[in-house]
């Protein structure tokens, strides 16, 4: 859907390498009813309508940031500044920009930081990844009809629309839209 | 010396990958794969495929990829030259692993973060 991988050669043998290195092969149990907390919640009203809706959206689109958790953030991020070169900004972290095949910036970028892990809660987990969507607020209210575990708060501002939910392992999964053709 | 141009992946543990795989594929749409993840294309502006990608994926709390760390995620970082990234990394005195990987799919290094965390360094083949 979102990487056809037969189309996409280069990237198709890194992902199997990937598989080769370091990731065990599993076979995906497919359509998985949500996660226990859908148990635990009535059906949604009209749910089989709203379920054709949700069969066309589009949902997540890629990696919009990686965020690490550290005990001494401060120290940590001058290492990576010092090491590895990454021009780490006040704010803690940096944006990398997606580049084309002749290294020029292209449109999107990853985010990456090191913080204290505050603004993880309420998982406790050492990292959280910012996922860019399409559409947050369809995305949203797609996961509670579903009977995610979708957290109150939503952000909307200069940078885009923020909204989080909560994975079966209690990581935080953070949903980003961002602005108009960033 | 360019180091870290991008991040090139994000990889986590799970205590059950495949419930978790399938909470992905089926809650946020991600095109799991069956070796446990996915590569998501850089795009540009129209949504064309740019350049690059960054890869994602799930794996075993079991496994021992991300070991000497114990951390359950791991980052991959886009080097430009990662023979003498490790070379400069060995020099300032970072703990960096012996193994060393070259193939088709490019050129891995590894390092250790000063709180325990695998840092995987990545040097794409030419033109990806």
């Amino acid at each position: 859907m979102l990487c056809d991988p037969a189309s996409l050669p280069g990237r198709q043998r890194y992902a199997l390498m990937r598989a080769r290195l370091c990731v065990s092969a599993v076979t995906i149990a497919t359509l998985l009813i949500c996660t226990s907390h859908a148990q635990d919640r009535p059906p949604a009203p009209g749910a089989s309508g709203e379920t054709a809706n949700n069969a066309a959206l589009r949902r997540v689109t890629g990696i919009g940031g990686v965020f690490i958790r550290a005990k001494d953030p401060a120290k940590l991020r001058a290492w990576y500044k010092t090491h590895l070169g990454i021009d780490v900004q006040v704010w803690g972290g940096t944006a990398f920009r997606w580049v084309d095949a002749a290294g020029v910036p292209a449109n999107g970028m990853t985010a990456w930081a090191v913080s204290n892990g505050s603004n993880f809660a309420p998982s406790n987990a050492s990292f959280m990844i910012n996922y860019r969507v399409a559409d947050l607020r369809g995305l949203l209210k797609a996961l509670r009809e579903e009977g995610c575990e979708v957290l109150d708060k939503v952000e909307a501002s200069e940078f885009g629309k923020f909204g989080w939910v909560m994975d079966p392992e209690g990581n935080k999964v953070e949903l980003w839209q961002p602005p108009e053709g960033k | 010396m360019k180091r870290v141009t991008g991040i090139g992946g994000v990889f986590f543990k799970a205590k059950d990958p495949k419930a978790l795989q399938a909470w992905y594929k089926r809650h946020l749409g991600i095109d799991v794969q069956d070796w446990g993840g996915t590569a998501f294309p850089w795009t540009d502006a129209e949504g064309n495929a740019a350049g690059g990608s960054t890869v994602w994926s799930i794996g075993s709390a079991e496994s021992d990829s991300f070991a000497p760390s114990t951390a359950p995620f791991m980052v991959n970082y886009r080097v430009a030259d990662v023979r003498a990234l490790l070379k400069a990394l060995r020099e300032e005195g970072c703990k960096v692993l012996d193994k060393f990987d070259d193939s088709e799919f490019g050129k891995f290094g590894w390092v250790i973060d000063p709180e325990g965390n695998k840092v995987e360094l990545w040097e794409p083949p030419p033109g990806q």
